[in-house]
């Protein structure tokens, strides 16, 4: 397994259920050592992208690899993987270390101080029937079984559903540490401020196609800034009609004497027009990864 | 827990004690009462009865005798019924149940292929029912030496295994059915309906002639719940057996499985 092969390769991968086309030829490279955030409104297709990827579905067309290994080789490559999803059914009959036991025992390996250490960072008693834990509880076992045996390769799905902000925070820097040593991450989720602090790259998947695949950098940049100017209302009246002599000004709207507009292009460019305007004040912030979402999403629908 | 069929029996663990002490509870007072049956007591208020009632309640003839009594009054129903019960129930647990409630979905994301953990599964499941039939062996010893009687243990093992190859082709069935649609009801219906069908059909074809062509797809057919070994029989019970396992294998490595969201 070579360093220049990808962690996860799709190509032109279909899916239907009966009439229902549910993935429509998605491609996706994930290389190596990468974060990468599968994002998408709900019954757009990521879940099922995963169990694909997984060989819990099987593709009506199309292939994958994982770390160059077809993934219908489940002994390989689910070696390599370690899985969460925000429904796992665990047995609720075990305790919690008698399951990572056996998770323990299917990775052929002596990984159970890493259970233990993972579960002293989660707070998480071991001891307790996973059917008597709570839902964030039970979703931290999960967590600890996907973890513990140093995966190549985690794929998530909406991990932290269930978890309280804290463990949010936990989770954010267990992945932090988990990229440092080289693990690749595919990871789905509706929280967009965890995908903006810990992928590289997204993508987006609306009625199972890909709609866009960025960097977190390149989708801020190329997405409007907010640009909030305070001047007189004769001055504010004055933008409200000239601004389209500067190309990826948006008027947006007007309260008082401040009025919000949106910027995509060269900020110089817009810090030269603003330089010719009589304003009292200017602030331009970075747009907020879910506006940028919401933005994506509006235009491919085309409204 | 290391493998998969020891972290099986351990989540079953107070279930098989449960039925192995029911089993053995059962088949012991069943011994208790030959006695009765042998001295004709219940015999005499059961004169006049039709052959197709016989072939229901036992025929009277044999009561007199320990090996005729354990035939009729254990092994023609009762103990097959039981453990065809609990057959099928553990192979629709294991299979459509896992699925429907999502477990299956979670141990084929470790390293568990397909093939590899059906075939656990059912390991399992035939070393759980081959327990609780050992059971009727201890039970049958057990209540011989209550009533001091003796049916020779070679007998009672030839017996107990035709009646456990019948109890795992019906629990085989709800295998089956699990493999192909992955549905916990439809699995417990279809196996339940043919395991009652074939009983139907043969305690019934000694009086009614033109079922003797169908009843030949009745399991019962080729069951002896006596202690002679039909090699014939001991064939077809085990080829229907390995046919639906093959075939369920084969459907369950192809499907999508079913998930629980």
């Amino acid at each position: 397994m070579g360093k220049d092969v990808s962690a996860i390769e799709i190509r032109d991968v279909y899916k239907s259920f009966g009439k229902n086309d549910v993935l429509k030829g998605i491609d996706l490279k994930i290389e190596q050592g990468e974060i990468f955030g599968f994002l998408g409104p709900n019954g757009a297709g990521k879940t099922t992208t995963i169990r694909v990827m997984l060989d819990i579905f099987r593709a009506n067309g199309g292939f994958i690899e994982i770390f160059g290994i077809s993934n219908q080789k489940i002994r390989k490559t689910h070696s390599l993987i370690g899985y969460l999803s925000s429904d796992m059914a665990l047995d609720h009959d075990l305790t919690g270390k008698q399951y990572l036991g056996y998770i323990n025992s299917r990775y052929k390996g002596e990984f159970m101080p890493n259970a233990e250490v993972l579960s002293n960072i989660l707070k998480v008693k071991l001891n307790t029937k996973i059917g008597k834990l709570s839902s964030g509880n039970r979703q931290k076992i999960g967590l600890i079984g996907a973890l513990m045996h140093n995966p190549k390769l985690l794929i998530l799905d909406e991990p932290t559903q269930g978890f309280d902000p804290l463990i949010q925070q936990v989770f954010v820097k267990l992945i932090k540490q988990y990229k440092k040593k080289g693990g690749t991450v595919f990871m789905s989720s509706h929280i967009l401020t965890e995908v903006q602090e810990l992928c590289d790259r997204v993508g987006f998947i609306k009625d199972g196609s890909i709609i866009g695949l960025k960097t977190v950098e390149d989708l801020r940049s190329s997405s409007r800034k907010k640009v909030i100017i305070s001047a007189d209302q004769k001055e504010l009246e004055k933008i409200k009609y000239q601004h389209k002599s500067l190309p990826g000004l948006h008027y947006i709207s007007e309260s008082g004497n401040r009025m919000h507009l949106g910027f995509s292009g060269d900020i110089n460019k817009l810090m030269d027009y603003l330089s010719t305007k009589k304003i009292d004040d200017v602030s331009i912030m970075e747009p907020e990864l879910d506006e940028i979402f919401l933005d994506l999403y509006r235009k491919d629908s085309g409204s | 827990m290391r493998f998969i069929v020891t972290k099986i029996i351990y989540q079953k663990r107070y279930l098989i004690l449960g039925w192995f002490i029911g089993v053995l509870g059962f088949t012991i007072l069943m011994m208790y009462f030959f006695p009765v049956f042998k001295n004709g007591e219940l015999s005499n208020s059961l004169k006049g009865l039709p052959s197709s009632i016989e072939k229901i309640i036992g025929n009277k003839a044999s009561w007199t005798t320990i090996g005729g009594y354990i035939s009729d009054q254990l092994f023609a129903l009762r103990v097959p019924m039981f453990i065809i019960i609990l057959s099928i129930f553990l192979f629709n647990s294991f299979i459509a149940g896992d699925e429907k409630k999502g477990i299956m979905e979670t141990q084929l994301t470790l390293t568990n292929g397909r093939t590899r953990l059906l075939i656990n599964k059912v390991i399992a499941i035939v070393l759980i029912v081959s327990f609780v039939m050992s059971a009727v062996v201890l039970g049958i010893v057990l209540g011989d030496n209550i009533i001091h009687y003796h049916y020779a243990l070679n007998s009672i093992l030839i017996i107990c295994t035709n009646c456990l190859m019948l109890c795992l082709d019906f629990g085989l069935v709800a295998f089956l059915v699990g493999c192909l649609f992955g549905r916990s009801g439809i699995a417990i219906g279809l196996a339940s309906v043919y395991a009652f069908g074939s009983y139907l059909l043969s305690s019934m074809v000694g009086s009614v002639s033109y079922l003797r062509i169908p009843e030949k797809l009745s399991l019962f057919h080729y069951y002896q719940n006596n202690n002679l070994f039909i090699a014939k029989n001991i064939i077809v019970l085990s080829v229907f057996g390995l046919v639906c396992l093959i075939i369920g294998i084969l459907v369950f490595n192809f499907r999508d499985i079913k998930t629980n969201s």
